[in-house]
């Protein structure tokens, strides 16, 4: 049997599931349409953190995490809708070609500066692993999947 | 007539709402004309805290004298009071179940799971137990403690009664949509839920607003660690982290505040619900344990929302000028509730049926 939970909203004590609740889902439809929010997929999101069974797993996943997020991107301004927004894209765009070779440059020292800490990091919980927690398991198998 | 009721605390830190609520209660037990000590746990007492406080091994009592334990979470001061030759009365805060700290803190989890186990145990060796709610109430008359009594949580409005924090009023630019969650940064608040629905908030409806999170992260810093990874992850530039506020800085942020968003999934009570409600704030809060029953009929309680769902919500009560209006008479009228008490009457009346 499928469950599917309903949702619910109360206001000043009066069940208003049906009226704002409708407003509601209606609203939030037109948005998930053309979802404007960055995602990532559940494996990457820092969200695969909660429910750990221990602090080891935690730290072992917390650190697969950060490895994948060491790299530091410079990206071209969005552009927008409306002629306004246009001119004001035109114009960082013009902006950001000029900085861009030091902009680079600066992603790429942050990147390396990024990939020794976490390197650091990385030794530093093998190390400790076995004196501190007895679920050294975790850490073992991200080292060695690395 | 007992002339002496001291109270004994497992910690004692700012901010910390059970910390606040002793302080309170002996303020009351002085108007009542008792004496009033507190005694604490010195390992767990932060380095900040200016309350007069004795450590709890120097605890004596004389037969005659009455002793409050504030239970929640496990601690050596459990065998003081069982051990105490006074009237022994348990009052329950609630224990976090240990399960949303697992993988975060294991230590915590484990006393917070030790708590739960020794709660039946602590609770059946008191002379009386009162809760701070009928939600803790529930949970101890079905654990063999059917004579709990409530004793609800108290809320001390000289809190907010105080000049604002200009530094913190600057940083904030009142021009803009203020959302404000305050309580610790803990997973069972379940503020990931709340950075979700404010991501779609901010990129669909109002750019121009911002959430503020009011709370120490100190209780749980791996959790913490996570929600900064979550909101990098989105892109949100606009979650303001203010980890621990003073009083002072406490009721600017509520005076900047245009929403109080709750998304907690246990709570003993919920303080902040209150004071939202003090300090004139419309209160969205997730229908989950006692946060129901400390709203009242007021506000806007919600369940099963999805992250849009809940943003939709949110702009619709900031731009629907008769909803607000609605919510917050509703909130004033249960707040009248909480003010209009005559908690120095209560607890005169909870300590003459134990004497």
């Amino acid at each position: 049997m499928l469950f599917v939970a309903l949702m619910r909203i109360i206001v000043a004590g009066v069940d208003r599931s049906s009226d704002l609740g409708d407003w509601v889902r209606h609203r939030a439809s037109r948005m998930k349409r053309r979802p404007l929010v960055r995602r990532l997929s559940p494996e990457d999101s820092a969200l695969s953190l909660a429910g750990m069974e221990s602090e080891g797993r935690f730290r072992a996943r917390y650190l697969e995490l950060l490895r994948r997020r060491v790299g530091v991107e410079v990206l071209p301004p969005v552009r927008r809708r409306g002629a306004v927004s246009w001119a004001a894209w035109a114009f960082r765009r013009l902006l950001w070609r000029v900085i861009r070779p030091f902009l680079e440059d600066i992603a790429w020292q942050q990147g390396i500066f990024n990939e020794l800490v976490v390197d650091s990091l990385e030794q530093w919980a093998r190390a400790d692993a076995p004196r501190k927690d007895p679920d050294q398991n975790a850490l073992k198998e991200h080292g060695e999947a690395r | 007539m007992a002339k002496r009721v001291d109270q004994l605390l497992p910690g004692l830190a700012t901010g910390d709402a059970v910390s606040q609520e002793a302080r309170v209660i002996r303020e009351l037990l002085q108007q009542a004309g008792y004496e009033s000590r507190m005694f604490v746990d010195p390992e767990h007492v932060a380095p900040d805290v200016s309350v007069d406080w004795i450590p709890a091994a120097e605890y004596s009592s004389m037969p005659g004298d009455v002793l409050i334990y504030h239970y929640s979470i496990s601690s050596p001061a459990d065998e003081i009071f069982l051990s105490a030759r006074a009237v022994r009365v348990m009052l329950y805060h609630n224990i976090t179940p240990g399960h949303w700290f697992r993988g975060y803190d294991d230590r915590v989890a484990e006393l917070l799971e030790d708590a739960r186990r020794n709660l039946k145990r602590v609770a059946a060796s008191a002379d009386a137990v009162w809760a701070d709610s009928e939600f803790n109430a529930s949970e101890l008359r079905a654990s063999g403690r059917p004579d709990t009594r409530v004793f609800r949580f108290l809320f001390e409005r000289s809190r907010f009664e105080q000049p604002r924090d200009e530094d913190m009023f600057r940083r904030y630019d009142p021009s803009m949509t203020n959302l404000l969650f305050v309580g610790r940064i803990a997973p069972n608040k379940c503020i990931e839920d709340l950075i979700a629905a404010f991501a779609w908030y901010h990129a669909h409806l109002n750019p121009d607003s911002r959430l503020i999170i009011a709370g120490s992260e100190r209780s749980c810093p791996r959790y913490y660690a996570m929600l900064r990874m979550y909101m990098a992850e989105l892109g949100l530039r606009h979650v303001c982290f203010e980890r621990y506020v003073s009083d002072t800085g406490l009721a600017t942020l509520y005076q900047l505040a245009d929403l109080v968003v709750i998304t907690s999934r246990h709570e003993g009570f919920c303080l902040p619900v209150v004071e939202a409600m003090y300090c004139g704030v419309p209160v969205v809060a997730r229908s989950a344990a006692a946060i129901p029953e400390t709203m009242g009929s007021a506000g806007v309680l919600f369940d099963e929302l999805d992250p849009p769902e809940l943003a939709a919500l949110w702009d619709r009560i900031l731009n629907d000028r008769m909803l607000r209006r609605e919510i917050l008479d509703s909130q004033n009228r249960r707040l009248s509730e909480f003010l209009e008490r005559d908690a120095v009457r209560e607890i005169r009346e909870l300590l003459g049926e134990l004497l």
